[in-house]
């Protein structure tokens, strides 16, 4: 089989495990958080009433599409956990995994389309919500992002969400029953989402950086060091990029972007790996 | 075994499952697995795989259908090494349908063979083979709907896709009614005889015996016997036996039914004056039972049932291993799997 035959159906199975997904009653449950969560932060974040916080400007309908990115890492973050927690032990489990590791495909290929499958389920309704976002926003602002910002935007939203569904997978593969599979999928997405503030100044602290002042430049220094150790801090990384003046981070771009591509590569190869030695 | 050429040959084929070694994860323990099995399966044969509970039967089945890689020994499909052929050629030839596969999602029978056939890259149509297994009228029911017969029969489907030469079955009467397990087996029967080889696992000797040509026990990961069912109750010495019941006589000794017999009398049950077994080692031809009724009725009574018993896998194992029916039952039930003569508890890697 050639190359192209072969990616043709990678695409092929990519798309039967996305509509899986789309047909699930938990796609029900994440447009409702991504319609909350992205649409209702667009149209409150861009009301020009609105006072978040004094540091942040809103002036431009990107800097409001900055801010909204972190309710898009609560849900699209959320959502890809809630579909793709027991991508592989549910399989594992109902027996299914052993007749698809029995066929003649390369286990790569089919870890691939498992992996894009999911990207495309939570991708595709996060990417939806977000087009309805700038609707919201340009409702409230009367202005639009340009389309280059948009594209800026959408390109680490598509990545960190492809991140977690390497590390999602990656955990699914590894738990044995759906127990295990609910507390690493949840466990994962808790540490980066809910606890990493805290991983991070006790890190901080334990390296005799000031952890009182969480606003001085050498903890803002050191933070944005230890977010590269986050999807969520890279992705936040990305987007703080594109803005201007002191929202900038103090790291230098290419830093930035290595990082992004590392966290595309690790977790990837280790699925992919993993998959390969995967037993049903 | 007999048939046409062979598809299948195992020899010395040796897995052994990997298990974590806490605290030292990094250190793998060997579990239980198979070892050094030979097996040779023809086309047009169907192989019945038996053996108790925690035996390896699935393990063997897997390591065949290239889902565990072996540690030593060599697998052959269709003369040649399995690593040879490659990864997916050799899968052309297998058709895996594992036990008891519990289908779920809101995806239809149509849809999950047509993942399947996209995973083979064959243009095949799912509609065909849905047919072929009794499906015609539920290929659009949502899987999470469908009977665990209907499951059975969906992983069928599954299995025999692209025509495979070697179908591998691990517990596929489960779940099916008597009706389904007829239909079922005669399936089975016109697979076979359209050339393919068919391996089924099952720990009930009674349900092989019906359609099965040649039978492989498998204990504690070991292949204990193999050949036909009467090369393999022969070789154990554990023939099937004669159950007569009947009236209107009192049976005399075991002797006066001819040297060699053994009698065991047993309960009678209502209606019945009487009821024993007879036991020979060589197991009884049409004459000989013949020369049995005949010596009962001559003496005046009058035969309500004569049955063929088979061996009990018990009594199959119990011969094979030289332990006792009733440590047999035990081991049964204990996880310890390891074939213990043979190798080492609690070896690292």
């Amino acid at each position: 089989m050639n190359r192209l035959a072969r990616e043709k159906r990678v695409l092929s199975l990519s798309w039967f495990e996305a509509r899986q997904h789309f047909r699930s009653p938990r796609m029900l449950a994440l447009i409702a958080l991504l319609t909350l969560f992205i649409g209702g932060g667009s149209w409150g974040l861009s009301d020009p009433n609105s006072t978040v916080t004094a540091q942040l400007q809103m002036d431009t309908p990107y800097e409001v599409l900055f801010l909204v990115s972190l309710f898009v890492l609560f849900s699209s973050t959320l959502g890809v956990v809630l579909l793709g927690f027991d991508g592989i032990s549910r399989k594992r489990l109902t027996g299914e995994l052993a007749i698809e590791l029995a066929q003649p495909i390369d286990r790569t290929d089919l870890a691939r389309s498992q992996l894009q499958g999911l990207w495309l389920a939570v991708f595709t309704p996060t990417a939806l919500a977000c087009a309805i976002g700038i609707v919201l926003i340009y409702a409230q602002m009367n202005a639009w992002p340009t389309f280059g910002e948009f594209v800026y935007f959408m390109i680490p939203t598509a990545l960190v969400i492809y991140w977690y569904a390497c590390i999602q997978l990656l955990a699914s593969s590894i738990a044995k029953d759906l127990g295990s599979s609910v507390t690493l999928g949840v466990g994962v997405w808790m540490l980066f989402t809910l606890i990493w503030l805290l991983v991070t100044a006790v890190i901080a602290s334990l390296m005799g950086v000031d952890v009182t002042n969480l606003e001085s430049i050498e903890y803002n220094r050191f933070s944005e060091i230890v977010d590269l150790f986050s999807p969520n801090g890279v992705y936040q990384l990305l987007l703080e990029n594109k803005l201007t003046g002191e929202d900038r981070p103090t790291m230098g771009t290419a830093y930035i972007w290595t990082a992004a591509a590392l966290w595309s590569l690790i977790p990837s190869t280790l699925f992919l790996a993993r998959f390969k030695r995967l037993k049903p | 075994m007999s048939g046409g050429e062979p598809v299948l040959q195992l020899s010395e084929v040796t897995f052994r499952y990997r298990l974590p070694n806490w605290p030292k994860p990094w250190l793998k323990r060997l579990g239980a697995g198979i070892h050094k099995v030979d097996l040779e399966v023809h086309s047009g044969s169907i192989l019945g795989l038996i053996g108790p509970n925690g035996a390896g039967k699935t393990t063997l089945l897997h390591t065949i259908a290239g889902l565990h890689a072996h540690d030593s020994g060599n697998v052959r499909l269709a003369g040649q090494d399995r690593e040879m052929l490659g990864w997916a050629n050799a899968q052309r030839h297998i058709g895996l349908m594992p036990e008891r596969v519990n289908w779920t999602g809101s995806s239809t029978p149509r849809e999950a063979l047509k993942r399947i056939v996209t995973m083979r890259g064959e243009g095949e149509t799912p509609e065909q083979l849905l047919e072929l297994v009794g499906m015609r009228s539920r290929m659009d029911t949502p899987l999470e709907n469908m009977s665990q017969g209907m499951r059975q029969r969906l992983s069928l489907a599954c299995a025999l896709l692209g025509s495979p030469d070697i179908l591998l079955l691990d517990e596929p009467m489960n779940g099916l009614d008597p009706v389904a397990q007829a239909a079922f087996r005669r399936l089975l029967r016109n697979l076979a005889d359209s050339g393919v080889a068919i391996i089924v696992s099952s720990h009930n000797l009674q349900e092989m015996e019906l359609f099965v040509d040649s039978l492989a026990i498998l204990h504690r990961g070991q292949m204990v016997s193999y050949g036909s069912l009467q090369d393999v109750e022969k070789a154990l010495g554990c023939s099937p036996s004669l159950l007569i019941a009947g009236n209107g006589w009192h049976p005399p000794s075991a002797g006066s039914f001819g040297a060699g017999v053994t009698m065991e009398m047993c309960e009678a049950w209502q209606g019945e004056e009487w009821r024993f077994t007879l036991h020979r080692n060589d197991g009884w031809s049409g004459d000989e039972k013949h020369d049995v009724l005949q010596a009962i009725e001559g003496a005046g009574g009058r035969i309500s049932m004569l049955q063929t018993v088979l061996p009990s896998l018990e009594d199959l194992l119990s011969a094979a291993t030289g332990d006792a029916a009733d440590e047999i039952g035990f081991e049964i039930a204990s996880d310890s799997m390891i074939p213990v003569r043979t190798w080492g508890v609690g070896e690292d890697e």
